[in-house]
This record gives structure tokens, C-alpha cells and sequence, in this order.
């Protein structure tokens, strides 16, 4: 089924909305002061304008066209045309106003996870606030006493509206540049779909089973690479609205996890991790600096979660030996092919060159080349390239052009292959 | 069907359409129906080349027009109403009385005298007409006989052939089974299913060949009736059987119209016409000579030895009385109740039959286009999104082929929508009177059709 992102916005009453957003707003995004602004993958910070010294945000929530990677978009629910939503980057002391509308067919709220406010303003429906209905503007206003990484999300029909992708970054600066301070800094959250294949709109009564799996609601290979300076400090901040925990690891760093949901932690209390369990709900600021160039996979460690949709439960062909019916099957079933009796990696091949075409706006469970082959990954997973030159800016620089002796290699090959 | 191929329904319609013929007409057409099958009993070439080709519906028809035993025997009523017919246009013979007398004294008496049945004479038209009446219901009823037949033969055709395609069905089914069976057997091999989940395919897989079983008994059970409608033997040799069926196309027959048709075509209903028109007559007839049960005229002659001899004429009147003939009359007259309620009957259950036949007609074409064509379709498309799921791991093999075999099993609904209409189709043909047309473009679908 075709959608049409133009019908989607117009129906979701967001067009007119974010013309005007970027008319009024000149402003471009800014953490302020020197400050390192935030680079969220595949997203953006949100725009606001001061007015009598509050830092004046709109969000305006409706349903959207997603697209997870090449080949796979659904209707899904976000904020301002995106989800995640923008990332809202303020600094610790701002008076902030969010405004929020709500384009959705039914009624929402913000809830602003892990900020010091009001209790007024927690934005859970119900318990600190009425509902905000279709078609009506709320504001939330308050300061902010804090800094460090956070959420939004909805606290009304959440099963649904989370399920659906609507959520986003709330980063607090430092008022003081010097604490913290990064070369590179980015964000993005972690989630689940479930997106059956073959459909184009999230199932929210799935509770584990999931079939895609986001950094910022993207699969790889659609997900940025976090481009960086052979040198520089980066900050990679984590936030997990899934339902599952992940635990997220770079290779070849040894990582300073500086931060979590109560903000920075003070320097003593820093781990040296490389792989870090970020918690449903939770928040982590991973840091390390990057001395070591080269193409670094960044991924969550649970493998099914570098992947796309698969079949759970179905029988493992691991092993099996059918060429006795395959013959027969192929004739009964034309296009029928055995894969996976040698591992799925032949599978990814033959999906890899379109032998094996699979349901409509649907992903292969494995997927990505890289410059030695498939890389066999989907779901959570991109890559950290750290170069010594970047010629054009923080734009891909391609793949890593390892320097002589520094690359494993072949020293044996199988008898047959020699001959 | 041409009609030049099958003579003998094409005299048998030729009666159907007659309108009352006159006698020398009946003696033609009885002798021409009777012909046709002594010509074509004889020709067992004309029958090893309609053998030669595999069987469709419309040369079943002909082998058993060509074979059957009971046309013979249908066909030898015919003979037997044209003898009633000689005896009915004839008076009794007339009645010869001879005596010798001898008396004492050698005097003899000779006597003789010629008689005949007064009524016999005066009843000479009454008993043509009556002839003629009864001569036409008989062809009407052999008539009826045979395109009965036709459409019995049609039936069981049809009946064999789609319990031969369900056949087919059964082996494709049997055969997804026994893979999805072989195919689990490797896995539990290599250690990746448990025995449990083995023999469960390999149940399905004995299941299949049990409904196997069932469908190949099933082919047999409809292959036997129509090798007797044939007049074949199970083992006639080179027989075959054309396994393919013409789809049907859309129609809509008036069905009013063809109930009024069959009113006046359906040569069954023809004959009991012809039966109740016989009963009237006789019902009269006992009524207007109730007074005069039986009379005789004579003619004879007496002469005794030495005396002159007497000639003259006599007459024999049977009175009346006791038996006024009221018995007679309340037989013959309750006859013509009979006769006339047995044609109302079958006249009620005619239009009805047409008016069920029709509807049945009706819903299964609907049942065809609107459900067996979209289930096919919706099968198909479903297997081929299932082998897509499968190209993907999102289904293991089993799914896919227990997939398949939900689309074989589809088939059946598909054979049985067609089957509903044939038959719907055939019975309405019959019943009408009138031989409906069959689609001029008709597709076939025959086993490779089938998914």
C-alpha cells in the first residue's frame, strides 16, 4: 500500500502547523553558549524562539509516514512530521514553555521523563493534568534545575502511543560549558516495533515479540554512522523507551559511562565499561575518546536485536540435510529453496540478491554490505567511524581504508580451494 | 452433442415435437425409432470409435444410446405397442357354429350359422382413435426413456469425472503430506525437532493417504454406475475418461418460461396426457352403452334330411339387467380421476423441480464465480505470501507446505461448485424438455488446472 506522506500530514492537521513553525522560528537549533550541540541520528533538535525570556517550544503530535529503512514505511505516531520526536536541547536554568498540540485521533499528554518540575507539570494524564483532547494546545512551563540526558514521552494510552513511536530527547546542557564538555555528542533511543510483516501499522498489544528494533527509529543499514575525529571526546547518549533491556556495546574503546537518569555523575563514580546494560526507562551517557580510527560497530549485544523480522519458534534448519525432497518441494512449491542448513548466512545472500523476495514492506532479518561482504546485521546496530581527516565535515567518509599489516588475514585455505 | 451423432434422441425429440400424428404417421416414426437402433446395435465399429477417444459427457451419451441394455429393452415396448395397435384396428373374427345332427331313422339335422360381435363393428373408430392414443403414449414414454437416460448418463459422467479430479486432488494432498513428513524426519536427524513434532507430521501424512484411500474408493464408486449406464464391462479395454470439466459460464434461463415449455414438451408429461385421454374416452364410451353390453349379429342356415333348408339372419342382444353396467362406469370414470390426478401430480412436481433446479442453478453459479474462482484465487495468493514469509524465515517449511495443502484442499470446493452446476445444469435441461445450451466458449479445467 502506498502512502502518501502529503495525505498523512494533512490528514494529521500537521502541515499548516509546521509552516508556521518554520516561519516563525528563524532560530536554528542550539544548545547555546560554546556548548557542543547534540547530533541526534537521524533527527533533529527542535527549533524555539525566547520570548520574554522563555525558550518557547512546540510540539505537535499526530500521525505520521515512517520510514525504517529503504523499503519498509508505516503509519506511525510521532511528533512534528518525525519520530522520535525532535530533541528538545535546552541549558540547565532555562524557563521553558513546550507547547503542545494534539493532532492525534485521540487525547494524549507529555510526560517529561527524569526532569525536576512542577508535579503540575509531569504531564500524566488524569493524576497531574486533564487529558489534552484532539485538535487542543497545552503548554508546559518551568525551569529547568538540572542538566543531563532525558526523555518525553506520553503518559495517556501509553501502551498505544509508545507502541506507535511517539517519543523524543529532552537534553539539558550544563549551565557551565566546562562541565561535560565534548568534541561530538549524540542521542538516540532505543525501541521495539512491532511491525508484522507484511503490515504498515505498530501492533500495541505485543508485549515481548517484537520484529524491529530502533536507534531512533531506524534499522541498519538506514541508521547514521556517528562520524568522528580521530582525537576528539564523544558522548553518546543513550535513552531505552522499549521494553526490553539492551545491552549496548562499542567496539574497540574502552567506554566512561558518565551519566545516567539522575544526570552526570560525579567523576568517582565513572565505569569503565564496553558494553552497557541501558535499563527500560533508563538513560546512560557513555563517553570515550577516540584515539583509535577506524570502522567501530556500535550495537546492541543481544544478537536477535541485530536483526529484522524472523520467525520465532519456527524449526531450526541448522544441520538439516533435505536434499533427498528438495527436488520434489521445488516442483510442488516453484521458487522453493532450503536455506539454513549450513547457518542462515546463505540466506542472506540469496535475500541479499533478490532470489528470495519477502513480504510486502518488509526487511530481511539480516541485511548491510560493507566493504568485505554482507554484514549479516539489521535492527540495532551502526557504526562509529573515526578518521584522522574528514575532508567533508561530519558527512560518511565511507569505509575504513585499513593501513597495511593492520588487517587480519587469510593463512590457510581449504585443500580443495588450493587445488 | 450433434444431433445427426445421436439418432436415436433425435427421432425421440422428433416425437417430442410432433403435435398429434395421424397413424401412418405413427407406424413411420416407430419404425424409424426402431431403425435407428437396429442400425446402430449393429454397429460395434461405430462403438470401438467412440471408445477409441476418452469419454466426455457428450460421447458417454452416445456409447450408452449405442450399448446400453435397457435401450433395447425400452426400444421392444415400442414393438410391443405397435402389436396392441394391429389387434386394436381390427374387429373380432367372426364366430363359425357347425352342427350334425342324427336323429333315429337316419334323418339328419345340419346346422351352421356365421356370427359376429355387433359392438365390434360399431366400436371400429372408437378403437382406432383409442389405438392411436395408446401407440402415441407408448412412444412418448419410450421417448422419455431415452432422454432420461441421457441425462442419467450425463450425471454419472459428470459424477466420475469429478470424483476423478477430487482423485487427483487427494494424490497432490498425499503427496505434501508424505514431504512434509520425509522433510521432518531429516529434522528430528539432525536433532532440531523432538519425535513429537515428527509424528504429527507423520500423522498428517497418514491421514492424507487415508483420505487417499477414501477418494480412490470414491472414483470406483462412480465408475461403476456409469459403466452400467454404458453397457461397458469393468474391464472393457481402451476405455478412458475424458478427467476434465467445462467451467461454467453465467446464464440466467427464464425460468418461468421454461416451466410453461415443459407443460408442453415434457414427453412424460405427454404420455399421461395421452393415458387420461384414453381413460375419458373409455368413460364415455362405457357410458353411452351401458343399455347395450353386448349384441351379436348371426347368419345361418338349417337343413334336415329330407326337409327344405332354412336360411336367415338372427341377432343376440345381452340385456341390461341386473348389471345395468353402473359398476363398469364408476371404474372406468374413477380411472379418469386417477389418470387425471397422476398428470396434475406430475405436473406440480415438474414446475417445481424446475423452479428448485433453477435457483439451484442460480446459487451455484454464485457460488462458483463469487466464491470457488475467488477462493482459488485467494489461495493462491495466500501460498504465494506464505512462500514469501518463508523466503524471509519468518515461517519454517512445515507452515509452507501445510499452506499448500490448505490450497489442494481449496480444490474440492472448487470441483464441487462445478459439479453443483453441471448437475443443477443437467437436471434442469431434462426437466424443462428443452435441451439448454451449453456455453459456446467453454473453458475447461481439467487436473493441471488444479493448483
Amino acid at each position: 500500500m502506498k502512502i502518501s506522506r502529503r495525505n498523512l500530514l494533512a490528514a494529521a492537521g500537521v502541515a499548516p502547523l509546521a509552516t508556521r513553525l518554520a516561519t516563525a522560528t528563524a532560530a536554528a537549533p542550539a544548545a547555546g553558549g560554546p556548548r557542543t550541540a547534540v547530533t541526534t541520528l537521524n533527527g533533529r533538535s527542535l527549533p524555539f524562539v525566547v520570548k520574554e525570556g522563555v525558550k518557547e517550544f512546540h510540539l505537535v503530535a499526530g500521525e505520521i509516514e515512517h520510514e525504517f529503512a529503504p523499503g519498509t514505511k508505516i503509519r506511525a505516531w510521532g511528533y512534528n512530521g518525525s519520530t522520535p520526536g525532535p530533541t528538545i536541547e535546552a541549558v540547565e536554568g532555562d524557563r521553558v514553555r513546550i507547547l503542545v498540540t494534539n493532532n492525534l485521533p485521540e487525547h494524549t499528554s507529555i510526560h517529561w521523563h527524569g526532569i525536576l518540575l512542577p508535579n503540575g507539570m509531569d504531564g500524566v494524564g488524569g493524576l497531574t493534568q486533564p487529558h489534552i483532547e484532539p485538535g487542543e494546545t497545552w503548554a508546559y512551563e518551568f525551569t529547568l534545575r538540572q542538566h543531563g540526558t532525558h526523555m518525553y514521552h506520553p503518559h495517556a494510552d501509553e501502551v498505544v502511543q509508545l507502541a506507535n513511536g511517539m517519543m523524543g530527547l529532552f537534553i539539558v546542557h550544563p549551565r557551565d560549558p566546562s562541565i561535560g564538555a565534548v568534541d561530538r555528542d549524540f542521542a538516540f533511543l532505543l525501541h521495539n516495533w512491532a511491525v508484522h510483516p507484511g503490515t504498515w501499522r505498530p501492533d500495541p498489544s505485543v508485549m515481548t515479540e517484537f520484529d524491529l528494533w530502533t536507534f531512533n527509529s531506524r534499522v541498519f543499514p538506514a541508521i547514521e554512522p556517528l562520524v568522528v575525529r580521530r582525537g576528539q571526546r564523544v558522548r553518546i547518549r543513550v535513552g531505552n523507551l522499549s521494553m526490553h533491556e539492551h545491552p549496548i556495546h562499542l567496539h574497540g574503546y574502552r567506554l566512561d559511562i558518565t551519566g545516567g537518569d539522575g544526570g552526570r555523575w560525579p567523576r568517582a563514580a565513572w565505569r569503565t565499561e564496553v558494553t552497557e546494560i541501558v535499563g527500560v526507562g533508563q538513560m546512560r551517557d557513555i563517553e570515550f575518546t577516540a584515539d583509535e580510527p577506524g570502522d567501530w560497530a556500535l550495537h546492541c549485544h543481544k544478537p536477535h536485536h541485530t536483526m529484522n523480522a524472523m520467525g520465532h519458534g519456527i524449526p531450526n534448519s541448522v544441520g538439516v540435510d533435505t536434499s533427498e525432497v528438495d527436488e520434489r518441494l521445488r516442483a510442488m512449491l516453484p521458487g522453493y529453496m532450503s536455506t539454513g542448513r549450513n547457518g542462515m548466512a546463505e540466506h542472506v545472500e540469496h535475500t541479499a540478491m533478490g532470489h528470495m523476495p519477502g513480504p510486502e514492506n518488509t526487511l530481511p532479518m539480516m541485511g548491510g554490505e560493507g566493504p568485505f561482504g554482507n554484514l549479516e546485521m539489521g535492527g540495532m546496530f551502526t557504526v562509529v567511524k573515526v578518521r584522522d581527516r574528514l575532508p567533508d565535515g561530519y558527512a560518511d567518509p565511507g569505509w575504513y581504508q585499513h593501513p597495511p599489516g593492520t588487517q587480519a588475514r587469510r593463512v590457510e585455505t581449504p585443500a580443495e580451494d588450493r587445488k | 452433442m450433434k444431433p445427426t451423432e445421436i439418432a436415436l434422441l433425435g427421432a425421440a425429440l422428433l416425437l417430442a415435437g410432433c403435435a398429434t400424428p395421424s397413424l401412418p404417421q405413427l407406424h413411420a416414426q416407430t419404425q424409424e425409432l426402431r431403425a435407428q437402433r437396429s442400425v446402430v446395435a449393429t454397429g460395434a465399429s461405430r462403438l470401438a470409435t467412440e471408445l477409441a477417444q476418452p469419454l466426455d459427457a457428450d460421447r458417454a451419451v452416445r456409447v450408452a444410446l449405442l450399448n446400453n441394455p435397457a435401450v433395447r429393452a425400452t426400444l421392444a415396448q415400442l414393438q410391443a405397442a405397435q402389436g396392441d395397435l394391429y389387434d386394436a384396428l381390427r374387429p373380432a373374427n367372426p364366430t363359425v357354429d357347425l352342427a350334425s345332427l342324427d336323429a333315429a331313422g337316419g334323418v339328419t339335422r345340419v346346422v351352421w350359422s356365421v356370427s359376429q360381435p355387433l359392438l365390434d363393428l360399431l366400436f371400429t373408430s372408437y378403437r382406432r382413435r383409442h389405438g392411436e392414443l395408446a401407440m402415441r403414449e407408448a412412444q412418448q414414454h419410450v421417448a422419455d426413456q431415452l432422454l432420461r437416460l441421457e441425462r442419467d448418463v450425463r450425471q454419472a459422467w459428470l459424477q466420475h469425472a469429478a470424483a476423478t479430479l477430487r482423485l487427483r486432488v487427494a494424490q497432490r494432498a498425499a503427496e505434501a503430506a508424505e514431504l512434509a513428513a520425509r522433510l521432518s524426519q531429516s529434522y528430528h536427524a539432525a536433532g532440531n525437532i523432538s519425535e513429537l513434532q515428527w509424528r504429527a507430521e507423520q500423522s498428517l501424512a497418514s491421514e492424507a493417504q487415508l483420505q487417499l484411500a477414501a477418494r480412490e474408493a470414491g472414483e470406483l464408486n462412480t465408475r461403476t454406475p456409469l459403466l452400467d449406464l454404458l453397457g461397458l464391462k469393468h474391464d472393457q479395454q481402451g476405455l478412458s475418461f475424458d478427467e476434465r470439466l467445462i467451467l461454467p459460464a453465467a446464464m440466467s434461463p427464464d425460468i418461468a418460461a421454461l416451466a410453461t415449455q415443459a407443460l408442453q414438451q415434457r414427453l412424460d408429461l405427454a404420455a399421461q396426457s395421452a393415458a387420461l385421454e384414453i381413460a375419458q374416452r373409455e368413460s364415455r364410451h362405457s357410458r353411452r352403452w351401458r343399455w347395450l353390453p353386448g349384441a351379436e349379429l348371426r347368419i345361418g342356415s338349417e337343413r334336415e334330411t329330407g326337409q327344405a333348408t332354412l336360411t336367415g339372419p338372427g341377432a343376440t342382444l345381452q340385456l341390461p339387467l341386473p348389471n345395468t353396467g353402473a359398476g363398469r362406469i364408476a371404474r372406468a370414470a374413477a380411472l379418469v380421476e386417477v389418470r387425471a390426478a397422476e398428470l396434475a401430480a406430475q405436473q406440480l412436481a415438474v414446475q417445481n423441480r424446475i423452479a428448485q433446479d433453477g435457483a439451484l442453478l442460480a446459487i451455484a453459479g454464485r457460488s462458483f464465480d463469487v466464491h470457488a474462482r475467488k477462493l482459488l484465487e485467494v489461495n493462491q495468493r495466500m501460498l504465494e505470501l506464505t512462500a514469501e514469509q518463508h523466503n524471509f524465515m519468518l515461517i519454517g517449511s512445515f507452515e509452507l507446505l501445510a499452506a499448500r495443502r490448505r490450497q489442494i484442499d481449496g480444490s474440492d470446493l472448487w470441483i464441487d461448485a462445478i459439479e453443483s452446476w453441471w448437475r443443477a445444469f443437467n437436471d434442469l435441461s431434462y426437466e424443462s424438455g428443452t435441451a439448454l445450451p451449453v456455453p459456446a466458449t467453454a473453458a475447461y479445467v481439467s487436473a493441471e488446472d488444479l493448483p
